[in-house]
């Protein structure tokens, strides 16, 4: 598959992600409630080791001892899930990348299935931001023309301001409280949903395949640009 | 909230002792020593293909290059190694770059450059 075509979640925590019970809630999850792209097996010492109930505690105590864990799916849905712990992401954090063939997004049933699971890993991660998107696009909106270096993607940086707005966006509970939960609620979006920790999704438009630059302009200017780091400025 | 304020401290030490030593292709002549807490700690592992006094450059010259758990580790140390030293961490992918691993990158807190560095 073609890996720009590739619809990614990422989230930011600062939950302590390897810790067994947790590594143990996150594999199961995705065994469980998503059958249809979960990852099956979990690189290992350079191997690629299948995961499933009987092995499940030997991937989690492999997970516990690492500071990335990556997992991945070869067949139909193809699928990845990267996991880095050492809280080192973007400020500090620890970070949770999880990318699906677009293909699976052909239907509403599968957009809205695949929301749910989203929804109900970031209750059991409770990030303080995350959002979906997809992968190429999200890759331009973060290059500049560098005037030393050239084509060059300039990263996240949470303690600078949120990057931007995509498909979907997770505002954990610090940034709906910073924001207002009234501004939230009312962005021009196609779903806008409270989430279980005070926190906020918002989902621009109905298909992760469909949505426009003036949609995220226009979200982006109601909540305000003052929350975002305008990283393309060099 | 402009910025969020990440889990500090993670694991300088323990990647430190870790890792032990790399043997060098093409090793950087410079002596990365990494001050935390009060104490200096000089990192072994690091095989850096430049450092300035801004910045830290890590160039691949992959062709296949893929997101494997042995390329996230490496580059979680250099970002540690970077945040300590209180320099930027560059990426050059010079060959291939595959959108997930500059996403992961760039996500990490990464600056991807997917063209020839200068000189």
């Amino acid at each position: 598959m073609n890996e720009d075509d590739s619809i990614g979640l990422v989230l930011y925590t600062r939950m302590n992600l390897r810790s067994a019970g947790l590594a143990t809630g996150l594999i199961r999850l995705f065994l469980e409630h998503a059958e249809q792209f979960s990852p099956n097996s979990m690189e290992m010492d350079g191997r690629w080791r299948r995961i499933d109930n009987d092995s499940l505690e030997e991937a989690v105590a492999y997970w516990a001892r690492s500071y990335n864990v990556l997992l991945q799916r070869q067949v139909d849905y193809e699928s990845q899930l990267a996991v880095s712990m050492g809280g080192m992401a973007s400020g500090g954090f620890n970070m949770v990348d999880f990318w699906i063939d677009a293909s699976f997004f052909a239907s509403r049933e599968a957009i809205s299935s695949y929301l749910q699971f989203c929804v109900a890993l970031h209750d059991l991660l409770k990030p303080v931001y995350g959002n979906i998107h997809q992968t190429g696009d999200a890759i331009r909106m973060a290059t500049v023309d560098h005037p030393k270096y050239g084509p060059t993607v300039m990263p996240v940086d949470l303690r600078k301001g949120l990057p931007d707005i995509y498909w979907a966006n997770f505002f954990g509970p610090e940034y709906a409280s910073s924001i207002g939960l009234d501004r939230l609620l009312t962005a021009p979006c196609h779903e806008r949903r409270m989430l279980e920790d005070e926190g906020v999704l918002l989902v621009v438009t109905e298909s992760p395949l469909a949505i426009r630059r003036e949609q995220q302009h226009a979200v982006k200017n109601h909540i305000g640009l003052s929350h975002f780091h305008d990283r393309l400025n060099l | 909230m402009k910025g969020a304020q990440g889990a500090q401290g993670a694991h300088v030490d323990q990647f430190s002792r870790d890792e032990g030593g790399r043997a060098g292709t093409g090793a950087c002549p410079y002596g990365v020593v990494v001050a935390r807490g009060g104490r200096r700690r000089a990192n072994y592992f690091a095989r850096l293909d430049g450092v300035t006094q801004s910045a830290i450059h890590e160039v691949k010259n992959v062709a296949s290059l893929s997101l494997s758990q042995g390329f996230m580790d490496q580059a979680y140390r250099y970002k540690m190694l970077a945040d300590s030293m209180e320099v930027e961490l560059h990426y050059w992918l010079t060959n291939s770059y595959p959108a997930r691993v500059v996403e992961w990158l760039e996500q990490l807190g990464v600056i991807v450059h997917t063209g020839m560095p200068p000189g």
